[in-house]
Order: structure tokens, then sequence, then C-alpha cells
């Protein structure tokens, strides 16, 4: 094991050298005969047929080259403000470049730049760089554009009273969003690039005096680990910066929702926005968070914590109902009450299989069902509920395949697996609701309590960047179960939740309370 | 350390009660009802004086030597031969116990929910789950203590819908014998709470060391209270007769019906009971990991955590044929094994302790006056 | 003796050893003769019909015994 390790790291240590001498020189800088960067460009650009260079002569005397990606690029911005401006004017042959910069370009955001290195960064983002012979700097204007999603209500995380607006792919529209809602100087963002070849922009957002500063060390470094080719969705940064590789259970909050986001910057957590995904990784987080909606701290507080408690009864039973139900009915009939029995027991007379190999079937074949619904055209959709609805619930029962009652639980799981918010917190638990039936099968309610003993072990043993994920209840925190146990009104929550290390306790002023006899003025 | 863990006192108050209680619970009515007849309410009261004691002599030792579990102090107060010996002795009582607390509880899922199963499976897939938690660290006892704290007190509320089947008549006559029946009544039960030196090995690893005495005093009192109230409803229900049955708890919680609807509540007691048992058998486990880990001088305990499991499993079946056998130490002998091993001896170590640390206060409160004069009396001291 | 405790034992051994030993290995000597000795003694013990031989259960009955009897 050590070993093949030991080799993939050479590998990847040389290969990496290799794909830097390919792509990224490391800091050559320019020259100043236009011709030598010229062909320098070209090399490193053969065949790529969307770069488009444009040579030019500035005010008819001085040649000049504007380097872009078609389609990354405002092009009529280009023309109008850079080219047509550039070529009729005059210019003495030795005028320094920030003259040019400040006096003719009517371009807001540029940028002067000495390696090749940089200019590629720039063209592959989206800014045409302008090389100048007898130059060796070139500027970069920031006049990227290209086509993208529009804002829209984030799909899996819907709420009926908040904001609408969801993240989208695009790292810059996500930055505004948050800096919409948080307008301190002191949320700050750290940008780094991640992925050999993808050279994804990554975000590190936090909120300063709020956030443990260690906190922000730790994540810098442990993003500053990753060394990958590419990554394409933060689930490639959160399988690469989690404490617990192993667990099914997530240890990094993933949203869609800039509100989500603040809410939690606000709290002192930290935030990682990744170029080309609308959804932020957030810690340090708790299986709790994890088990909260946004929607929670919009409503009244007394429906949000009712609610609250649905949803962890619910998480419950799509926990552990079909193992409860497999375990009364092979083992323990003389907990269920005689009347229900009797009826079970007929309904249950047909079927020809154990209890367990009922539910297991049924369980696989919901879960098949519903990965199905997601994968499926939209066009087939209406076909795969009908048969799923008629086949699986109505015909297997009058088939006397399954049970009836095996289908309400089943249902009533399915149902509840939707109620958890997250909805990678949701898989986790439907993973783990497998053995537990295989548990029930085979030692009933010993083997049901069993199995929740070692999930409550696994959840004591893991920690989200330091803070254990079963916080507030194991280790108790009694100050943080206003914002677990119930959802108290805003005018409660004075303090923050401690996660780790010094933090910024009070939260918001004391002694809020609404009331008739509060006025405008404090008395 | 060979413990990187830390624990709160609170953890430590629950990990300590759960211990206590998980296995009294079931058996104690019974017990003492044996011979308490109908004082046994009282027999708690008596029994939680071996608590107090334990929990001052574990105490007391810890604010000795504040870094040190038992195996290790032993050698420091009464010597490295004896003080080892001393170790193996604890040692041995301690992975001896936990293979009969194993049996104990396997018995009682046997006799109760699951009369098919092989015995062994119950024990083993037990000892797996309690390895894991070992393995985790005494941080993830302390947390799942915490937590399964709360669900353990649950069957306490449905302890109401009893009230009917209650009669006030069975506490009369009240002390017909004098004390002496609730007093033997009391022998059982105090072996129980003599288990409360378990927090010898878990006082090295807790945060708030201060809170300690008291989080301890608390939970032997929280463990008397609880007996004494589980055995007043068990005597209100059953009478005299509470002996006649092996779990009366559970017979008892047999006969709640909640609207007609909810009935063989006792179901719910046993889970909520594995919850204890498991927190009792993994505190058990650690103590017998941890003390062999640190009598051998082990750089890391985790790996011995298995192969001491297998010896545990074993012992939980060793010249065990039947229950008959394993209730039978439990009457016999545990009474006087437990709180010889884990109240009289940590008593006796820190009598022992206090005198040496008062020899060598006077020593160097002599060899500030008169070097030579201190001087031989270490030297005798020694000899 | 029952051949197939014996192989479950032995297999059981095996798998001990397989999940502990990497870690082990970078441990002290001590620890690893610990672990040998540990898990020695459990296969062996195992090799025996415990439930009716005499052990430490036992034993301590014995010892305690009168007092035991004394309480009656």
């Amino acid at each position: 094991m050590g070993s093949l390790s030991e080799n993939a790291r050479k590998w990847w240590r040389s290969h990496k050298q290799k794909t830097q001498q390919q792509t990224a020189p490391s800091h050559t800088p320019l020259q100043k005969q236009l011709a030598d960067n010229e062909q320098r460009l070209r090399d490193l650009y053969a065949n790529c047929s969307d770069v488009v260079f444009r040579s030019f002569r500035i005010g008819g005397t001085i040649r000049a080259l504007a380097i872009y990606i078609d389609g990354l690029t405002n092009q009529e911005e280009l023309e109008r403000s850079v080219l047509s401006v550039l070529m009729q004017t005059k210019l003495p042959k030795d005028s320094p470049l920030t003259k040019l910069l400040d006096n003719l370009v009517p371009v807001t955001k540029s940028r002067e730049m000495s390696t090749v290195e940089q200019c590629l960064e720039a063209i592959a983002n989206g800014n045409p760089v302008l090389l100048i012979d007898q130059q060796e700097r070139a500027i970069a204007f920031g006049l990227a554009r290209w086509e993208k999603r529009q804002i829209e209500e984030p799909v899996a995380e819907g709420v009926v009273r908040g904001p609408r607006e969801g993240f989208t792919e695009s790292l810059h529209v996500n930055t505004a969003l948050l800096r919409r809602q948080i307008k301190t100087p002191a949320l700050k963002m750290e940008q780094m690039q991640i992925g050999g070849y993808t050279q994804t922009q990554v975000v590190l957002a936090y909120i300063e005096g709020i956030v443990d500063e260690d906190l922000v060390a730790e994540v810098r470094a442990r993003l500053g680990r990753i060394e990958i080719d590419g990554v394409l969705e933060s689930g490639y940064i959160e399988e690469l910066i989690e404490d617990h590789p192993a667990s099914p259970f997530p240890q990094i909050l993933t949203t869609e929702r800039p509100d989500v986001t603040c809410g939690n910057l606000l709290e002192g957590r930290i935030a990682i926005l990744v170029d080309g995904t609308p959804f932020v990784l957030i810690a340090p987080t708790t299986l709790f968070s994890l088990l909260q909606s946004s929607e929670d701290y919009y409503q009244r507080s007394l429906a949000s914590t009712t609610i609250r408690w649905l949803r962890y009864l619910f998480t419950a039973i799509s926990f552990l109902l079909p193992s409860l139900y497999v375990a009364l009915i092979t083992f323990h009939h003389e907990m269920v009450p005689t009347s229900l029995l009797i009826s079970m027991a007929a309904s249950r007379e047909a079927v020809p299989f154990p209890a367990l190999v009922e539910a297991l079937l049924m369980e696989i074949t919901f879960e098949a069902l519903r990965e199905a619904g997601v994968r499926l055209p939209k066009q087939v959709g209406a076909a795969v509920s009908i048969v799923g609805a008629l086949v699986i619930g109505q015909a297997a029962v009058q088939a006397g395949l399954v049970s009836a009652p095996m289908v309400i639980v089943v249902a009533i799981t399915g149902i509840a697996s939707f109620m958890i918010p997250h909805y990678i917190a949701g898989i986790a638990i439907r993973l783990l609701r497998f053995p537990m039936m295989f548990l029930a099968g085979s030692l009933g309610l010993l083997g049901i309590m069993l199995g929740i003993i070692v999930t409550v072990i696994h959840l004591s043993t893991i920690r989200s960047l330091g803070v254990p994920y079963l916080t507030p209840v194991g280790p108790i925190k009694v100050a943080e179960w206003k914002d677990t146990l119930v959802r108290a009104p805003w005018w409660m929550m004075n303090t923050r939740p401690h996660l780790t290390g010094d933090y910024q306790k009070i939260r918001q002023g004391a002694n809020q309370k609404p009331g008739p006899k509060k006025g405008g003025d404090p008395a | 350390m060979l413990e990187q863990g830390k624990i709160s006192s609170a953890q430590m108050g629950k990990m300590i009660f759960l211990a206590v209680i998980a296995s009294a619970v079931t058996a104690v009515p019974s017990y003492s009802g044996k011979y308490a007849q109908n004082d046994l309410w009282l027999s708690p009261a008596w029994a939680s004086l071996t608590g107090f004691l334990t929990v001052y002599a574990a105490i007391a030792l810890n604010k000795l030597y504040p870094q040190k579990s038992v195996v290790e102090y032993s050698t420091d107060i009464i010597g490295t031969i004896p003080g080892k010996l001393f170790g193996l002795l604890i040692l041995f009582f301690y992975i001896h116990m936990t293979g009969l607390i194993a049996r104990g509880y396997a018995e009682f899922i046997i006799g109760n929910f699951l009369p098919q199963t092989p015995i062994s499976i119950v024990i083993i897939t037990m000892i797996a789950v309690c390895a894991y938690a070992v393995k985790a660290g005494v941080e993830s006892i302390g947390r799942t203590a915490q937590l399964f704290f709360f669900f353990f007190m649950f069957p306490l509320i449905l302890m109401p819908f009893l009230l009917r089947d209650m009669k006030p008549d069975f506490l009369f006559p009240m002390l017909e014998h004098g004390l002496l029946p609730s007093l033997k009544g009391a022998l059982i039960p105090q072996g129980y709470f003599s288990e409360a030196f378990l927090m010898s090995f878990f006082l090295p690893f807790v945060t708030d060391r201060g809170k300690g005495m008291r989080s301890g005093m608390l939970t032997i009192l929280g463990i008397a209270l609880m007996l004494t109230c589980i055995n007043l409803f068990i005597l209100l229900v059953f009478g005299t007769q509470a002996a006649d049955y092996l779990y009366p708890v559970m017979v008892a919680f047999r006969y709640i019906s909640i609207a007609d609807f909810f009935e063989n509540l006792d179901s719910v007691v046993m889970t909520v009971w594995i919850l204890g048992m498991f927190v009792k058998i993994s505190i058990f486990y650690y103590a017998t990991v941890l003390g062999t880990s640190q009598w051998l001088g082990l750089a890391d305990y985790r790996p011995i955590v298995l192969p001491i499991g297998i010896l545990i499993a074993a012992l939980s079946f060793w010249s065990i044929p039947n229950l008959n056998q394993a209730s039978r130490f439990d009457v016999i002998s545990f009474p006087f094994y437990g709180p010889l091993m884990q109240t009289i001896c940590p008593l006796l170590l820190l009598g022992l302790a206090l005198l040496r640390k008062k020899g060598k206060q006077q020593s160097q409160a002599q060899m500030t006056m008169a070097p030579e004069q201190a001087h031989t009396h270490t030297e005798k001291q020694e000899g | 003796m029952k051949w197939g405790l014996v192989a479950g034992m032995s297999a059981l051994v095996c798998i001990l050893f397989a999940i502990e030993w990497p870690r082990l290995s970078r441990l002290p000597r001590r620890d690893k003769m610990t672990f040998i000795a540990l898990v020695f003694i459990g296969w062996v013990l195992s090799m025996f019909d415990l439930p009716n031989l005499p052990g430490p259960t036992t034993m301590i009955n014995e010892i305690f015994e009168p007092l035991g009897h004394y309480l009656e």
C-alpha cells in the first residue's frame, strides 16, 4: 500500500512537471520583439481553433496583437473601446504603456502583465490580451463575457418563504450574491486556483473577526495541499479536504442558497465557492445543521420548532421504520397490538417471502425508482411514475408478492427521507437503512439497538474541521440548544455557536424582546 | 499518555451512572426483596454508603496522583512488586467482571426476548460493538454515554401508568424486624455501587477535575434515588412477591397498558436497557484495556482491544454452564468481591498514600531543621 | 473438541492479525509480543469446553462461599 501510493506520488510529480512544461513554462518573461511573443503564444495555442489572434497597427504605425478566446470575450466592446480607439490614435514610439491605459482605452478593469503565464491565465479567463511591439509588458482588458445561466430559484432546496435566488455556475456571480448580502469589508474572499489542467478558480470566503483564524489557516492549508488534474465540481474539493473520508456522513455542508451561505458565514463558518458549480461548501458542519432548512429562520419560531421536531422524527423513521417492521414481524409479535397483528398477519398470508426479503425487495425497488426519476428524460417521466405506482404498489400487492403494510412502510420511509433538507445527508441515512434491515432480520430489536449504538459511536468519533459532529448533544452545549432542539426567536439568539478556538460570542444586543410597551425610543 | 481524548466531569458522571445502574436496575429489586421483604426500598440508601466511600477514595487518590490510574499509582504507593501484583489483581477483577456482565446481559436478552438465538451470538455481537467503542476512545464513550443517558431516563415517564396497579398497603408494616433485613438487602446493591471506582481510570482525562468530587457524589446520589424509586414502585406493585421474579422491573412494565393499545412496553425498557448495558460493558472493557496497557507499559492500547475482547468472551462462558451458575456468583461472591477490590483496597491505598505523604513532609521538615537526622529517618523508612 | 469452532477461531485470529498488524508493525516490540500472547491465550482457551471447566469464577466462588453462607 505504502509503496503504491509512493509510486503514485512520484508519477504525479513527474507528470505535473511535464504538463507545466507543455502549458505553462514557469515564469517566461515577455520579449521585446512582438514577433517572438506571438510565435511563443501561437506555439502554445497550436491547434486551438477557438483562440483568435488579431494583428493591427496602433495609429497606423506600431504593430500590436490582440489575443482572445472566441465566446469568452465581449467582442463588440473589444472592437469599440480597444481596437478602433487604438487604430485611430497617434502614438509616439516610446510612450509608456500606463499612459496608453490611462488616456486612451476606456476600459475600467485592465491589468499589466510581464510573463507569458499571466497572459495565458488572462486569455483563459476571457480577458483579451494586447501585446505591443517594443514593449516587454502586455495589457489584459477586463472584457470577459460568456454565456451563463440566469440566477434562478435553487432546485434542490426550495422554500415557501425566503429569497428565491440560487447560486449559478459562474463564480463571480456567486461572490457578488454574497457581497450583496454582507456588505462589510470584513467579508474576505481569498481566491486560489486548483487543478493542473482546469485551473479552476476557488474562493475561500469568511468574515474576519467572527471566524477563528486557525480555522481559516487550516482550510487554506488543506486547499493548498490539493494536487489534482481538474476540479469540475465542489464535490472534488469536499472529498479532498474532509476529516473522515470513509464515513457515510457528509462532514461539509453543500448549499445552492446564498442566504444559507451568509447565515453560516455570520456564525463564524467558512464557505468555499468553486467556479463551475452552484454548490458552495460550508464547513465546519454538524449533524444537526444538515437537518436544518433555511426557512426555519424565516418562519415564526414556534412553527419552525415544530417542523424541526417533525423533521427529527421523520429522520428517525427514514432510518429505522423498515427495520422496525422487519423486527416486529419476525421476532416480536407480542409488541404489536393484537388487532393490528391480526390484520397484518392476514395481509401477509399470501406473501411467500420472509419479511426481511420483502422489505429489501421493496426498498431496493424504491431506491431504483427514485434514481431513475432523477436521471430520466422529462418526456418519459409520466410513464415511469405510472409504472411505479401501479406495478410496485397495487399490482405487487394483488399478486401476493408483497403485503400491503410493507408498501405503506416503504411509502412512509420514502416520504420521510425527502424530509431531510439536505439531499446528501439523506443519502447517508438511506444507505445505513439497509444494514439496519439485515440486523433487524437476524437479531430483531437487539440488532436494531446494536446498529443504533454503532452509528452513534461513529457519529461521536467524527469531527468536521475540529468540531464534534454531534455538537450540541454530545458533547452537550446547552447554549446551542436554542438553535437545535428548538428554533428560538431571533431576539433570544444572542450568542453565536462555539466552533473552535476564539470566537466572537455576542451576536446582537441583549434584551430585544418586542412588546406593546417597547416603542421606538429606548426608555 | 496512552489516551489523547478528554471528557468532562458531567460525562464521567453519566458514564458511571449508567455503568452502575444498568445491571442494578434489573436484578436489585429481586435480590433486595429476598432479604428485606417490604423494606426493600430502604436498601439502596444503605448501599449507597459504599458508593460514597468509593467515590471519595477514587477522587482523593486522584488528587494525590492526578495523571495516573489505579494501576499506575499502586506501584508508587506500595512499591514496585506489590503494586504490580495489586494491579494484576485489579485487572483480573475487571476482565473477569466484564465477562460476567456480558454473560448476565446475554442471559437477560435470551430469557426475555430472543429465546431462539444462541447465547454466544448475543455475547459476541455486544463485545464487538463495545470493542468498536473502546477503540474509538474515551471521548466517544463519554459522548455516547451522555446521549444514551437521556434515553435511559425515558422509561421513568412510563412509571405513572403503573399507578392504578399500586397498593400502598404493601409498604406496611414498616421496619417490622428492625433495620437488619433492609441492611441485608443492601448487601448485593452495594456491590454494584462499588463499581463507581471505575472513575479512577477516567479521572486523569477529565478536564474540569475540580468538579469531579461534586459530580461523583451527585452520581451516587442519583443512582441511590433511582434505585429507591424503582424498588418502591416494584414493592407497591408486587408486594413481597417481588423477590419471586427474576426481573421484576420487566414484569411490571408488561403490566402497563396505554389506551389499551400500547401494551407490552417491556420491549421499550429492554431497548433502552441495552443502551445502558452497552455503556457499562464498554466502560469495564475500556478500563481493562487501558489498565492492561498501563500495567505492561505499552505504547498504544488500541491493538489489544480485540484480543482482550476474545478473552472477555471466553470468560463469559468459563465455568458457567447455565443461568443458575451465573446468578450464583452475583449472590455469593460479588457482594464481597466487588467492594473488596473496589472500595476496601482503594481506601487502604489511600491511607498508605496519605501516611507516606505525611512521612515525606515530616522528613522534609526535619531535613530543613537537622539534615543528618532526616537522613537516618528516610533510611529507616526505606528499610 | 469441535473442529468447526477451532477453524472459526483460527480464521478469527487471522482476521485479527490482518486488521491490527498495519498499526502494530509501527509499535514497539513489547506491544507486538503482548498482542501475540493475548491472541494465543484466547485461541487456546477456545479449544476447551469452557462452560464445564472449573475456572476463575469457580475459584472466586470458593473463596467467598463462607461469607455468602453467612448471609443466608
